[in-house]
């Protein structure tokens, strides 16, 4: 149900993580081991805004994402597909000033769900506003993925142009580059709150 | 336009430690429609931040103040859920709360804390909990 108005609802606050929530090496997962991992290294960087444009400062971002052979460093991930060891596949970073993040990784694999399809290459995010209503969990794309027409995930965005918003333009050399946009709460909400 | 969410999925790696142990736990579980527990999803807990992921059985366990404020925001991420679902837990029933308020008895219970810090989530049933949208 809809939350009725209340001008001091729990949920238009949310937390400030500090500088101690992300460490410089944090935002780097090609650095978190003893040796390189194996891949595409690329850059994946943007700003956090919300819905009136202004900039989502100092606030924790937090990505996941399998290895460049499609494999989660995690016990429940069945694909038979290596593990790395120089690869955890986890990041995390405060925005800037700006609003702005950035993280060294490398190209996630696609990976088989079942004989037939497939995953395509995709980064989890998750964000934090400054309202708790604000928070989001989503999956970053990579532009002209073949595997994206088929992806039933992808496709569960109904509308065309919100799941275009999942794609990073961009390529491996000027590194890719994916804004987000923090939905809620709503506008009646947000006034004079903030 | 706003970017839009998607599902959690099975291999979530939250990058902030989870949260150590609080003065106080809040202990419960995650279940579907059917009853049963739901593992792998998370659980997000507001003011202060909180999270814990369920265990197989779907019991969750989050730390929170000796004295917790009236009700706390939860917010809850699983696979297969394409956005997050958040509720309430209430501690004490203010009487005047505007949501508290405004729901019939008896779906105003899914939101009450029991004795000694219990809170299940039903996601569906007879039994679902109030979810919110803002």
């Amino acid at each position: 149900m809809a939350l009725p108005p209340d001008p001091e609802a729990a949920e238009l606050t949310g937390p400030l993580f500090g500088p101690a929530a992300a460490g410089p090496l944090d935002a780097d997962l090609t650095r978190q081991h003893a040796g390189r991992p194996l891949g595409e290294p690329v850059t994946v960087s943007g700003r956090v805004r919300d819905r009136r444009g202004r900039p989502v400062r100092g606030q924790l971002v937090e990505i996941w994402q399998a290895n460049a052979a499609g494999r989660y460093a995690h016990p429940a991930d069945r694909n038979p597909a290596p593990l790395d060891p120089n690869f955890t596949g986890t990041g995390r970073c405060l925005t800037d000033g700006e609003g702005r993040y950035r993280f060294t990784t490398v190209r996630p694999g696609a990976y088989p769900v079942d004989g037939v399809r497939w995953r395509p290459s995709h980064i989890h995010f998750s964000l934090f506003g400054t309202a708790f209503a604000q928070r989001l969990v989503t999956q970053m794309y990579f532009p002209g993925d073949p595997l994206l027409d088929r992806d039933g995930i992808h496709h569960a965005v109904r509308d065309p142009a919100a799941r275009a918003r999942l794609i990073a333009t961009g390529d491996p050399v000027r590194g890719y580059v994916w804004d987000v946009v923090l939905d809620g709460p709503c506008a009646t909400w947000t006034e004079g709150s903030r | 336009m706003t970017t839009p969410p998607q599902t959690i999925g099975p291999y979530f790696a939250p990058g902030l430690p989870p949260a150590g142990d609080g003065p106080a736990v809040l202990r419960g579980r995650v279940l579907d429609a059917a009853g049963a527990g739901v593992p792998d999803a998370l659980l997000e807990l507001w003011p202060p931040f909180a999270r814990a992921a369920t265990s197989p059985d779907g019991s969750y366990a989050l730390p929170v103040p000796a004295a917790p404020p009236p009700y706390l925001s939860l917010c809850l991420h699983a696979r297969g859920l394409p956005h997050p679902l958040f509720t309430r837990v209430y501690f004490t029933r203010p009487p005047d709360d505007p949501l508290l308020t405004a729901l019939p008895p008896a779906r105003r219970a899914t939101l009450l804390a029991s004795p000694g810090h219990r809170f299940d989530v039903h996601l569906g049933g007879a039994a679902e909990t109030v979810f919110l949208t803002f």
